[in-house]
């Protein structure tokens, strides 16, 4: 009975830390767990990713596993326009169906930090779009360290895409490169933490945990704040006025001038090269929208958006989700939820509704 | 590999498992590469460090027991400045380099060396003060010289106690690692039982004490003096938990595979005298510089004035072993000076002939005593800096009935914190063994202990305090 035990402990802690030292190895059982039986599933994105972090049972509610737009206004918009796009978890959770978006032909998209700048070979017979969208928390990192301008590389035909590899060290690593990285893969802790104790059936075990905690010690994970009312959870960087991320982090004047030039050079650039329009979404903090005097805003979005020495076409939400008699953010994520997405998605038609009967008018 | 992640979880169930299913002949082929694995999953590149001390060990300890005469003394020293040396470049160099620079500086120049970009490899202290162990018994003729280089690495590397000790001595660890060691099931309940309690001790308690602490001395001038003298006890038991429940796990884990390792702590809060404290505290450390130097250094049998200085000079040297920081060689001289002041006191009273009282008031009076002077040292240990240290003194000195508390924890929690060391120095007074012998208490109690860590843990992959020694 002892050897069996120990065989079947061997045999299932063999195979999940075999997985586990595997990124792609993970990410696809992740998946299978995803489709398969309830109890085997995961909760971690279920009820939004701050119930993920949290675990607090007063804010678990399941998000819907399909979206719905029944709100989405209905545009006439030919069928004319590539779109070029980087965006964040904000957007690039609606990227799923294309049948989100009117006129548009194509998108071509990435996410920020993620991948190769996007390659655009603008077809003059289109109307070329470039999209940049951003959270608000952010914002004032991509205002700093990347250049925008490196976003995209526009070429005059697709010849030239051929001849833009990859650089050596981005190349395919070789075999014993691979096993080293496979066998020390320094995700492996992390990986088999999700693996291994991330499960349906053990959320109520981690719910009585936090719930342990928060009722008798006060203390929820240090990544997430409860808000005035009890009624949402506020990712705590979008809080904590040390951080740049923060609504509630001081902005100097000079920021905010040095952030609208910045956009300003950055629309100028993308317009020379041969874009249509270029606009930007910067998608507001929850904080920001439900609760700015929780501490002293510091007015980020109507301070660059309002500016009149801004170039760089806006679709603004910020206006609109304060005055928004319905909730535009889920309770326990980061996240917009599909009625705050549709908000955006019938400013960014209204916008391409225009810029199509400008163009045609010409 | 940290002891309170997942993947020690894994590893020690895999590990285990399999070592127990293998022929006797593999297994400590199998204990080796399990222990290369566990180490380089730190840092993988520092393994060449220990390489390099493994072979020069290996090579010395032959060689000393082959030589006669003056040849082996040479041989000694030569593996023992290997051995210092890698210490020396990896962990004292900056800290050399810098007060040399800062003692050039009052003279007008600069110190002539760079600054070396490396990071510390993790329980240097630990696994070189352990090889040089080895040299030193071989030299003794204490132990014959290990033939066998893949036994002798395990030695070095046994992974339960290859980063944070216990320090071990060859005789005690050598001829286990070679004898067949069958699958003990009363062993494996007790070793898993101290391995759970140990864990416990680690996220229940000094993970939990760690976030009072931590908040405390990282903003000292916004404390007053009896919130930082909470703190300072607080870090008493947060450094004792953390570093005792580590032991705990190595024990543990160690006892399961049939090797016993030394103990490293006996209820060292309990002290009555500093002396004591030292035959309680981190035992393994504190026995290896007796051994080692102290003994060495003529121990006792000197003239007075010398004792004291080889005294003094030992524990100053313990000090800098735990860091490169002159608040470490601060907290070694004031042990250093506790002991001699014990020594005089002793002395004093034998000679105004006051008898040695021997009753529970004293007893509670010495502990309480010797606990606050342990705390008082502690501050050094914990403080980033000197002038930080200073700091902190100063406003315990300046301590009031008016102050107020502020801690990151709330009132519930702050109690909860005390109830804890309540409890844990009851279990420590009275020795309480907690019951294995009995399968089902034994499940039932493991049970308890591991969802309690579970549901009260801190789970936040703190290191270990004594990892960066």
């Amino acid at each position: 009975m002892k050897r069996l035990f120990a065989y079947i402990a061997l045999f299932v802690a063999m195979v999940l830390y075999a997985i586990s030292c595997s990124n792609n190895c993970s990410e696809r059982y992740t998946d299978a767990r995803y489709e398969g039986p309830l109890p085997f599933s995961y909760d971690k994105f279920r009820y939004g990713d701050l119930f993920g972090i949290s675990f607090l049972p007063e804010y678990k509610f399941e998000l819907a596993k399909e979206p719905s737009y029944v709100k989405k206004q209905k545009y006439n918009i030919p069928k004319e326009i590539n779109l070029y796009m980087t965006h964040d978890s904000y957007v690039g959770f609606h990227l799923g169906t294309d049948t989100n978006f009117y006129g548009i032909t194509k998108i071509i998209h990435k996410e920020w930090f993620k991948g190769e700048p996007i390659q655009a070979v603008l077809d003059s017979s289109r109307i070329n779009v470039l999209m940049f969208e951003v959270s608000e928390r952010f914002f004032r990192y991509i205002s700093d360290s990347i250049t925008l301008k490196k976003e995209v590389e526009v070429y005059k035909d697709s010849s030239q895409l051929k001849q833009h590899t990859k650089p050596m060290a981005e190349k395919e690593p070789g075999f014993l490169k691979s096993v080293w990285d496979y066998i020390f893969n320094p995700q492996t802790n992390e990986n088999l933490e999700f693996n291994a104790f991330d499960y349906h059936f053990i959320t109520p075990l981690r719910e009585l945990k936090a719930q342990l905690n928060y009722k008798l010690f006060g203390r929820i994970s240090k990544e997430v704040v409860i808000s005035n009312h009890n009624d949402h959870l506020y990712y705590a960087e979008t809080i904590d006025t040390t951080q740049k991320s923060s609504s509630f982090n001081t902005l100097t004047e000079d920021e905010v001038r040095s952030s609208i030039a910045y956009l300003n050079a950055t629309y100028k650039y993308y317009k020379a090269l041969g874009f249509d329009e270029v606009y930007m979404t910067i998608v507001p903090n929850p904080i920001s929208v439900l609760c700015p005097e929780r501490e002293k805003y510091n007015e980020l979005l109507p301070r660059i958006e309002h500016d009149s020495s801004l170039r760089m076409p806006m679709i603004r939400l910020y206006d609109i989700y304060r005055q928004s008699p319905t909730p535009v953010y889920y309770r326990s994520d980061t996240h917009w939820n599909d009625d705050g997405f549709t908000i955006w998605l019938n400013e960014f038609h209204r916008r391409l509704d225009a810029l199509v009967k400008e163009k045609r008018g010409k | 590999m940290l002891f309170n992640s997942v993947q020690f979880l894994f590893f020690f169930v895999i590990v285990t498992i399999i070592y127990f299913q293998l022929p006797y002949k593999f297994r400590w082929i199998h204990l080796l590469l399990a222990s290369c694995y566990f180490y380089m999953v730190f840092f993988p590149v520092y393994i060449l460090i220990l390489g390099f001390t493994i072979v020069i060990d290996y090579f010395a300890g032959i060689y000393l027991e082959k030589l006669q005469g003056k040849n082996r003394k040479i041989f000694l020293i030569l593996s023992l400045i290997a051995n210092i040396g890698v210490l020396a470049v990896f962990k004292y160099y900056n800290f050399l380099n810098q007060n040399l620079g800062e003692l050039l500086g009052v003279f007008g120049h600069q110190s002539p060396m760079p600054v070396l970009k490396i990071l510390l490899p993790i329980g240097l202290s630990f696994h070189t003060f352990q090889a040089m162990s080895y040299t030193i018994e071989v030299y003794r003729n204490n132990v014959r010289a290990e033939r066998n280089f893949g036994l002798y690495a395990l030695y070095v590397m046994f992974y339960p106690q290859l980063v944070a000790g216990p320090i071990e001595r060859p005789q005690n660890l050598l001829p286990q690692l070679r004898r067949q060691h069958d699958f003990d099931f009363e062993e494996c309940k007790a070793g898993l039982m101290q391995m759970a309690f140990g864990f416990f001790k680690k996220v229940v308690i000094a993970d939990r004490l760690a976030i009072v602490v931590d908040d405390v001395y990282g903003n000292v001038a916004l404390q007053n003096g009896s919130t930082l003298v909470v703190a300072t006890v607080f870090y008493a038991f947060q450094i004792y938990c953390d570093f005792s429940g580590y032991s705990d796990i190595a024990i543990g884990a160690a006892r399961i595979m049939g090797i016993k390792l030394m103990t490293n702590f006996n209820a060292p809060y309990f002290s009555k005298s500093i002396a004591e404290f030292w035959k309680r505290w981190h035992i393994s450390l504190s026995t290896w510089f007796k051994d080692y130097l102290y003994i060495s250094l003529g121990g006792n049998r000197v003239s007075i004035p010398r004792w004291y200085i080889n005294l003094l000079l030992v524990f100053l040297i313990s000090g800098l072993w735990h860091g490169a920081n002159w608040t470490f060689i601060i907290w070694g001289g004031l042990h250093g000076f506790y002991m001699l002041f014990g020594i005089w006191k002793n002395q004093l009273m034998k000679w105004m002939k006051i008898p040695q009282f021997r009753g529970f008031p004293i007893k509670l009076l010495n502990i309480l005593a010797t606990f606050m002077l342990v705390c008082f040292a502690w501050i050094f240990f914990r403080a980033t800096n000197f002038s930080h240290a200073l700091q902190i003194i100063r406003k315990i000195g300046g301590i009031s009935f008016h102050d107020k508390w502020h801690f990151a924890l709330n009132g519930v929690e702050m109690w909860f914190c005390v109830l804890l060391i309540v409890l844990l120095s009851l279990k420590e007074k009275y020795y309480m063994k907690i019951q294995t012998k009995n399968t089902a208490w034994f499940f039932v109690l493991i049970g308890a202990i591991a969802f309690g860590s579970y549901l009260l843990g801190v789970f936040n992959n703190k290191q270990f305090i004594y990892f960066q020694f």
